[in-house]
């Protein structure tokens, strides 16, 4: 472990997870996961239908969402609903002075914390719902969690939010508080060995 | 052996697959699709085990898993006790032997892997007979997701035992078809699959066995077992029905086994189960089973039927085959030892016996009648009643308020939550669609409803799934049941419990429960004692808590008390029906969650870095902490020396970025922190920190930490490691339902900081050097206060908190930077000695200096006060939680225990935490009780004082300072000095360096 003590030399981004990330690579083809860059993200608090959510709205150029789901500013940052008052935005472009726009948005009426270090993404691909349903009571099939859904609950016994990225379940990603993050892997490693919960096309509805 | 008792042809079976297993030491052959039990049975072995309490021969009962007797440990392939001969599957290597009821655990580890399987579907169908097959079948095809689930390892229910022709096919050509039909329309279909619990809701747990069968060819560690937790909108139960044995004397001999499963055995494994078979019967239905024995040229020497009134065409075809039938008739008694010899029949009208008669016979079948197999129908609600005609518990048919009344008059049978469940009006949609249960969702098909039938038990299974249907807002198929031919041995027999006698008491070889050697005798103690309710009788014979959970013996008992003490059967019910089903393993019910999976483990950013460097850790909660970092062989006494004389003299670094963070935002914010701790929080100044103690609502302290104040309306709140999720909850609950009107957000911030304190006098130049840019004087960056500052154009905060009592600055930034920021202090700190220290230096540092930590200092019985904080409760504030409760007398009591410091005479001798405080002199002579003034809650060897120390929790404690005080340790007295709990640089002037 050597590290320039200069403070001229940029630090180093880590996820603590580039072990996992090379038993991820060596995965068979059913599924695959993958471990998405870090990235700054936000709570908001803000009452709804509030001038505050207005203008927080007018600021990301697109609506809150006011169910479990997930929705794409045109800049790219994606808006999950937490709660009726609650919402994490992923800044994956990283946009300059994001978090001060959005506390000036917000101002007095609301709250805007910086989470970027509390989470981190995985994202499942593949038969990710055959992978999933070892460790979740969710049903992540494509006919209960189209693209745009976003649900919380327990995977195994790790708290994490689902967010569907695919029509077809085939992308969804994990959002995982980081000091759970290595057990999540762990386990999806672990759960991978074993045959899927269910084959590919089970459950579709053969006639109507 | 030679399997001489096997059929030449015939039974689902692959006679092609010769299987060679070693049962009780000797090489013994079957054939792939055997079980142990049929096997056994055609190599004419019937003795197994014995019995657990009188030792005596116990064979096959039965053919499936309410067999009472049969329990074997494997031993080979996978160890595994308390297994049913009638459910292990012939498998290579397979070796076994007859256990008396117990088994052994065994002790090498189980290399198999265990996994877990969430299902959502429209449609559960459990039970792939006949009713389930058709159910899972016409729910396909008009479109619903449908799972069926069936214990065996092949479809077909009691088809496999009962051939018949069904849809214009042979029931195996309808069978192969079906489940043809059912892949191909995507169904999950799980043979090999029990369902052992039912729930509200449409929960379903199930087993999966997935590799037993396989034997010693499958891998050690694939995937043995799986759990399916199954959620369905629509379930349909169709388990079918358990044969009723007849309870009389020495009913227990190796060859005499319940008349359908002799039919089973016959039918589906091609094995006769004897050579010599008599029938004893209740009913119709085992005459097919000595028919179908007798045209496989078994001799059935006679057919024992306790009816005057018999069918003519079982008469007829007793006499076509030449088999004597004596009606009226009764077994009283058998013979033999290791396997039956003969029977003994009178001629029974109800009160008087005729004259003794005897067979021959190294077999004996016995019908009782059946019982529906309602275990799981009942585990989920659904009502039972009482049927006369079958003796047995059915489900309840119509719901409505005659069959309320009727319960209530107690003619039928009907759980007290149901009832109280019927006395609500039932919603809409239960008028509609659920006629059978009151249960939302569930339904009930085939011989499980009493539909023993063929035709009614598919028709009974077309209607379920019609009302399935309606419900998932699917149009039904057009599709029928499949025609059959008619079938009537299912027609009601007479119901007789027990062969009787004068005085019940004496029927001592009368097996109820043979697995628990419970016999009528003690049903009739138990009844002598005064009892009445079955639940009350099953606990006192134990029948029906073994491995079986009385599938034979349940509603047989229920029956011998009924008669016994002339209550009537619909009132006295049946033992309620208890998940699971079947034994499951443990190992099953963990899945992956063992070993490094049990439970979550948190890490921190700089996890690796502790073990390259050799930390030890410690359990926190879900955390892995450096519990020290041990050196050239040290042990943690050693360690930790080291790690407290840096920090004492130069300068340690800790790890604690586990401490709960939680931003506290809103106009509202300081107000709300005013009524949370004890102390006043709003006056901090922003740049300001504040150590706070909070309280419950009676005075008690839950948890401690500073506060940052980082804006006007912001604060930055630090939790103890345990602590940090419950305090977040403790404080939204607030928030929410006390206070809703004060604008406030919380937000944990826990992992989205590292913290490292940086901890001695040489932190100073360790913290300058790093940030230049910061003024770390003690002028300028006073204790108590936090500076922004950056590292590489990165933000870090610093603040001067000390958990030590040293000159200390504890460094945080976003964790992605936190090996960057913990190597780079390192680093800096090398040439002033820094020393990275754990949990267990940690806690010296903080003991010395009289800091408790909350919940091992403190255990919900501690205030403010009792820690010699009285500083930290205002006396200016309004009002916060647990004011009231500080006026309380109780909490104004002197004698509360109060943190008190002790230092042992002998400055060598640890006082173990724990160890109680006596006053007394001498353990000797001491009368009990002794009065206990206290306890011991942190106890080290301090460095620093050159002595042991301890924190102890006083009766009275601050006003015994200087006094003496004994310890008990191991029996005996350790003297001490009660002192201040603070031990170490009392005046403070360590802190700022």
């Amino acid at each position: 472990m050597t590290v320039d003590v200069s403070t001229k030399e940029l630090l180093v981004a880590r996820d603590g997870l580039d072990v996992h990330k090379e038993k991820f690579a060596a995965l068979n083809a059913q599924v695959g996961v993958e471990v998405l860059p870090l990235a700054h993200q936000y709570n908001l608090r803000v009452s709804p239908n509030s001038d505050s959510a207005v203008a927080v709205e007018a600021l990301l150029g697109s609506a809150l969402p006011t169910s479990p789901s997930w929705v794409s500013s045109p800049a790219g940052q994606t808006i999950i609903w937490l709660g009726p008052d609650e919402w994490l935005i992923i800044d994956t472009p990283h946009h300059t002075d994001f978090e001060a726009s959005l506390r000036d948005a917000t101002k007095g009426h609301g709250a805007v914390v910086d989470q970027s270090g509390q989470r981190i993404s995985l994202l499942i691909t593949g038969d990710a719902p055959g992978l999933l349903a070892k460790g979740t009571a969710l049903n992540l099939h494509s006919t209960a969690f189209p693209r745009g859904a976003a649900l919380q609950g327990f995977l195994a016994r790790a708290v994490v939010i689902y967010l569907s990225r695919s029509e077809n379940s085939s992308r969804i990603e994990l959002v995982v508080r980081t000091s759970f993050a290595r057990y999540v892997a762990d386990w999806l490693l672990d759960a991978a060995l074993d045959p899927l919960a269910y084959p590919t096309p089970y459950g579709e509805r053969t006639c109507h | 052996m030679t399997q001489q008792y096997r059929t030449p042809t015939g039974g689902h079976i692959t006679r092609d697959t010769a299987l060679s297993f070693e049962f009780e030491g000797t090489l013994i052959e079957g054939y792939a699709g055997d079980t142990l039990a049929s096997a056994l049975l055609s190599n004419g072995v019937h003795h197994v085990t014995t019995s657990i309490k009188f030792g005596r021969p116990r064979g096959i009962a039965a053919a499936g898993s309410e067999d009472p007797n049969g329990l074997i440990q494997i031993t080979t392939p996978i160890p595994e006790p308390m297994q049913l001969a009638t459910t292990v599957e012939l498998a290579p290597g397979l070796s076994a032997h007859g256990i008396p009821g117990q088994g052994t655990l065994p002790t090498e580890p189980d290399p198999a892997r265990y996994d877990t399987a969430h299902l959502h579907v429209d449609l559960l169908v459990i039970g792939a007979g006949p009713a389930g097959l058709n159910a899972a079948l016409e729910a396909a095809r008009a479109g619903a997701r449908v799972a069926l689930v069936d214990e065996q390892p092949l479809p077909g229910g009691y088809l496999l035992s009962t051939p018949c022709m069904i849809g214009g096919a042979n029931s195996t050509e309808w069978i192969a078809q079906t489940a043809a039909e059912l892949a191909a329309r995507a169904v999950i279909h799980l043979q090999r699959t029990t369902v052992f619990g039912l729930y509200d809701d449409g929960l379903a747990l199930a087993v999966e066995r997935r590799t037993d069968h396989r034997g010693s060819d499958a891998a050690p560690d694939s995937l043995r077992q799986r759990i399916w937790r199954i959620r369905a909108i629509r379930t349909i139960v169709a388990t079918g029905a358990h044969e009723r044995p007849i309870v009389f004397a020495d009913n227990d001999r190796p060859g005499i086994l319940l008349a359908g499963s002799a039919r089973t055995f016959l039918n589906r494994f091609g094995v006769r189960v004897g050579d010599s078979v008599t029938v004893f019967t209740t009913n119709d239905s085992a005459y097919s089973s000595a028919f179908d024995l007798h045209d496989a040229g078994v001799h059935v020497g006679a057919i024992i039927d306790s009816r005057l009134v018999i069918g003519t065409e079982w008469i007829e075809g007793a006499k076509i085959r030449g088999i004597p039938l004596h009606s009226g008739s009764v077994v009283t008694g058998t013979s033999g030892d290791n396997r039956l010899t003969s029977i003994t029949l009178r001629r029974f009208n109800g009160t008087s016996f005729g004259t003794a008669e005897s067979y021959e016979a190294d077999t004996l079948l016995v019908s009782g009648g059946w019982n529906p197999a309602v275990h799981l129908y009942s585990q989920a609600g659904g009502m039972l009643r009482y049927d006369e005609r079958l003796g047995a518990f059915v489900p309840h048919r119509e719901v409505d308020a005659a069959d309320v009344a009727a319960s209530r008059s107690g003619t039928t049978f009907v759980p007290h939550r149901e009832v109280d469940a019927l006395r609500r009006p039932l919603p809409r949609s239960h008028e509609k669609f659920v006629p059978h249960t009151g249960v939302d969702g569930l339904a009930i098909a085939g011989s499980a409803a009493g539909k023993f039938g063929l035709r009614e038990a598919l028709d009974s299974s077309h209607k379920a799934v019609r009302e399935a249907l309606v419900d998932l807002r699917l149009a039904h198929s057009p599709s029928r049941p499949p025609e059959v031919e008619e079938d009537r041995d299912h027609t009601p027999g007479a119901v007789l419990w027990f062969v009787p006698s004068d005085d019940p008491h004496k029927l001592t070889t009368h097996f109820v429960d043979m697995q628990r050697d419970a016999t009528v005798a003690d049903i009739a103690h138990a009844i002598s004692a005064g009892l009445r309710s079955v639940e009350h009788v099953k606990r006192y014979t134990t029948i029906g808590t073994a491995h079986d959970q009385g599938k034979t013996s349940g509603t047989v008992a229920s029956g011998i008390v009924a008669e016994i003490s002339g209550e009537k059967m619909s009132s006295l019910g049946t033992t309620r029906f208890r998940p699971p089903y079947t034994p499951v393993a443990f190992a099953a019910l963990a899945g992956r969650a063992r070993g490094h999976l049990f439970d979550p483990v948190r890490v921190t950013a700089i996890h690796d870095w502790h073990i390259a460097h050799g930390a030890e850790f410690e359990d926190v909660g879900q955390w892995k902490r450096p519990r020290y970092y041990p050196r050239n062989g040290e042990d943690m006494h050693a360690a930790v020396k080291r790690e407290t004389i840096a920090a004492r003299n130069a300068v340690g670094i800790l790890d604690g970025s586990t401490l709960g963070k939680i931003d506290v935002q809103g106009p509202d914010a300081a107000e709300f922190l005013d009524r949370i701790y004890t102390n006043i929080m709003s006056t901090l100044k922003i740049g300001s920190i504040r150590y706070g103690v909070m309280c419950g609502v009676d005075g008690m302290v839950i948890d401690d930490g500073t506060v940052l104040r980082t804006e006007e309306d912001r604060f930055l709140v630090y939790t103890t490691t345990g602590g940090a999720a419950r305090v977040l909850d403790w404080l939204e609950e607030w928030l929410q339902t006390e206070w809703p009107e004060l604008r406030v957000y919380l937000s944990s911030a826990t992992e989205h900081l590292v913290t490292f304190p940086v901890v001695g006098p040489r932190s100073r130049a360790v913290i300058g050097e790093l940030f230049p840019d910061l003024d770390a004087s003690n002028e300028a960056f006073p204790f108590m206060t936090w500076r922004d500052t950056k590292l590489a154009n990165i933000p870090v905060r610093i603040a001067r908190v000390s958990f030590s009592g040293e000159l200390a600055y504890e460094v945080s930034v976003l964790s992605w930077y936190g090996l960057e920021l913990w190597t780079r202090l390192i680093e800096t700190g090398a040439k002033h000695g820094i020393t990275p220290y754990g949990t267990e230096a940690m806690h010296v540092l903080r003991a010395e200096k009289g800091y408790p930590i909350v919940g091992q200092d403190t255990d919900g019985t501690v205030t403010p006060q009792d820690l010699g904080m009285s500083w930290v409760v205002s006396k200016k504030k309004l009002d916060f939680i647990g004011k009231r409760s500080f006026d309380r007398a109780a909490n104004r009591d002197d004698t509360r225990r109060q943190l008190v410091g002790l230092l042992p005479d002998d400055p060598t001798k640890l006082i173990p935490e724990g160890s109680q405080l006596v006053t007394i002199e001498s353990l000797d002579h001491a009368t009990v009780p002794i009065t206990m003034d206290g306890f011991v809650t942190s106890s080290y060897d301090s460095h620093a004082l050159g002595s042991t120390f301890a924190l102890a929790l006083l009766v009275g404690g601050s006003t015994r300072l200087g006094e003496k005080i004994n310890a008990v340790v191991n029996g005996e007295l350790l003297p001490a000095t009660i002192t201040n709990h603070v031990l170490f640089d009392q005046e403070g002037v360590r802190r700022d360096g």
